[in-house]
């Protein structure tokens, strides 16, 4: 299952770049996140409870960070369980600046395995909500930069 | 398969089951014909604790009609619409894409609310709501809203029927003038469900041209959607093959295509072009 | 566990029982009615094996809760049979070889059932569109059209009888 695109981020490649790795707005924007802790550097324990509609699940595993290019790229690995089943995905994040800077084009390229119950009925749906999660957490995540950026907090 | 636990309350009247859904919040599920619901539960991809049946209230169910509109009782089943003998002469298509949904088991259990409601971007009922403009009657604590069906579908699985609500019913505005339908669908071959199915309702004027054109597509994207691009290029024109075929060739703009281990998106892309064109053609081939 | 009395009638007798509200219908049936000729093949609402009468309609008994049958008409396939003699869908499997491992064959009878009730005289493309929900992966359809087909002609010979 792939997932990819791209979406515009308010604010500079750096800071859209911070703000995309900082433990703290992934915490607030990964979907019914209930734990994100640093087992060891860019490796975190996670349990999330996302869904779409009433299909919800919990996921438990580890989301790791890698490959940090800052402020180009980095990669993004996912792990674990969810709803009886096995989560695998890797996920290719890369910024360049749009809008003469002022703004950030962020790329991104996935591939997900998925098995269990959800892979075997609901296959034909995981994309379709794959992506919606994904727009979603972008959402967010603009969210952050916007409220970060008004409040002059320091970021990274 | 087992599901979760969960608790089943049935609803004796829609004012009823409205207190059990706002009682309840996020915790409940509507259960009406359970064939999209059940087997999520089977799977432990839902585990609502509360289901509040609403398959008893027998207002919900039935086909009236009335002057310038057939109303649709939200749990009116697939079987009773491909049945209706009443809608054979006006809406031909609800019987016509009846037939293809499921099974006759699923027919006879599924309904047409239930499957508006679940929004499964697969689903048949949505591309026709569309194609024929349908009006949803929300119920909620506060009283009755009225929805039109180019508002209705959000997203993947998502209506605009909101927790602690119900849909209760579904007007068609009758049609007027010399009017055809036609739904046109790929099935996937195991599940039945559509890997791309387009509902097409066009009418025509005196001189035989198309005055005007509702064509929808579901099961291309993460939700049903009306082909404008497609409507616009038909009005005005003769129906020919020629003409459809140049205007279904525009269909797909703006469709975030689903791709899958069945059809890619450049597959779907192409189904729904080919699928335009036949809905359309089917249509224009049955107007009265 | 949240548990609900029914009340129902299977195959003409009356039948009271508390349910856990998660108990899948054709789960009840088998296991605490012991009427096991009511089949579970895939579980996914797909294949039919499960298919009874409700209420005068086929459904799959495997996509409904029992709770949900409460004050309803179940008819199974146990219910066919009068007095030992078998009901001429039953007759037609057996005459025309609609069966070999037997396994889809109670709800291939069921929907047989419900078709045949609404529509006495089908076609063979009839027949094909009612047995949409029924998979068979041994016999193949051929052989149980003709079982259809027996039993519509036999039955509708009954009527003219009568």
């Amino acid at each position: 299952m792939k997932v990819d695109g791209n979406v515009t981020m308010s604010g500079p490649q750096q800071v859209v770049y911070d703000t995309l790795s900082d433990p703290d707005a992934l915490r607030q924007c990964l979907p019914g996140c209930e734990k994100f802790d640093e087992v060891s550097p860019g490796r975190y324990e996670t349990v999330l409870k996302a869904g779409v509609a009433g299909i919800k699940g919990t996921f438990i595993g580890t989301v790791t960070l890698s490959d940090a290019k800052s402020p180009e790229s980095y990669t993004l690995t996912v792990e674990g369980s969810f709803s009886g089943g096995f989560v695998k995905g890797v996920g290719n994040i890369s910024l360049a600046p749009d809008g003469g800077g002022a703004k950030t084009k962020v790329t991104y390229v996935g591939d997900g395995q998925v098995g269990g119950p959800l892979a075997s009925v609901g296959q034909r749906l995981m994309a379709p909500a794959a992506r919606m999660v994904v727009n979603q957490f972008f959402r967010c995540m603009d969210g952050q930069l916007k409220s970060r950026q008004e409040t002059g907090a320091q970021v990274g | 398969m087992i599901p979760s636990e969960f608790d089943y309350v049935k609803a004796g009247s829609v004012q009823e089951a409205i207190g059990l859904l706002q009682q309840h919040g996020d915790d409940a599920k509507v259960l009406a014909g359970g064939h999209s619901l059940i087997p999520l539960l089977k799977l432990r991809l839902a585990s609502p604790a509360v289901l509040v049946d609403i398959s008893g209230i027998g207002d919900l169910r039935g086909i009236k009609s009335g002057g310038d509109k057939v109303t649709i009782g939200a749990l009116t089943t697939h079987n009773d619409l491909e049945q209706s003998a009443e809608l054979k002469g006006s809406f031909p298509i609800l019987s016509e894409a009846a037939t293809l949904i499921g099974d006759p088991m699923v027919r006879n259990r599924g309904t047409f609310g239930g499957s508006l409601a679940h929004a499964d971007p697969a689903g048949d009922w949505p591309a026709v709501a569309l194609a024929l403009g349908a009006q949803m009657h929300i119920t909620g604590s506060g009283g009755e809203r009225t929805v039109a069906a180019d508002d209705f579908f959000i997203d993947i699985l998502t209506s605009d029927v909101q927790p602690g609500e119900l849909l209760t019913s579904i007007d068609l505005p009758m049609p007027s003038g010399k009017v055809g339908m036609s739904y046109q669908k790929f099935s996937h071959p195991a599940s039945g469900y559509a890997v791309v199915g387009v509902a097409a309702m066009v009418t025509l004027d005196g001189s035989g041209n198309c005055s005007s054109a509702r064509v929808a597509v579901t099961g291309a994207g993460a939700k049903a959607v009306r082909l404008t691009s497609v409507e616009e290029a038909l009005v005005g024109k003769s129906l020919t093959e020629e003409n459809v075929a140049a205007a279904a060739g525009t269909a797909g703009e703006g469709i975030d295509y689903l791709g899958d281990i069945y059809a890619s998106e450049e597959y779907r892309a192409h189904l729904v072009k080919v699928f335009a064109k036949r809905a359309v053609l089917a249509a224009a081939g049955n107007v009265k | 566990m949240a548990t609900h009395p029914i009340s129902l009638t299977i195959n003409g007798k009356g039948q009271q029982s508390s349910v856990e509200s998660r108990r899948l219908l054709v789960h009840y049936l088998r296991d605490e009615l012991g009427l096991t000729g009511t089949h579970i093949g895939c579980e996914t609402s797909q294949c039919g094996a499960c298919t009874i009468m409700l209420n005068g309609s086929a459904v799959k008994s495997c996509t409904l809760f029992a709770v949900q049958a409460d004050g309803a008409e179940i008819m199974t396939i146990e219910g066919l049979a009068k007095d030992g003699e078998m009901h001429p869908i039953q007759e037609g499997f057996w005459e025309e070889h609609g069966l070999q491992c037997g396994f889809c064959t109670p709800g291939m009878i069921m929907s047989t059932y419900d078709l045949l009730q609404k529509n006495p005289n089908p076609d063979e493309h009839e027949i094909r569109h009612a047995l949409h929900g029924n998979l068979c992966r041994c016999t193949g359809y051929q052989h149980i059209v003709k079982s259809i087909q027996y039993a519509a002609n036999k039955m509708q010979g009954a009527t003219v009888a009568d």
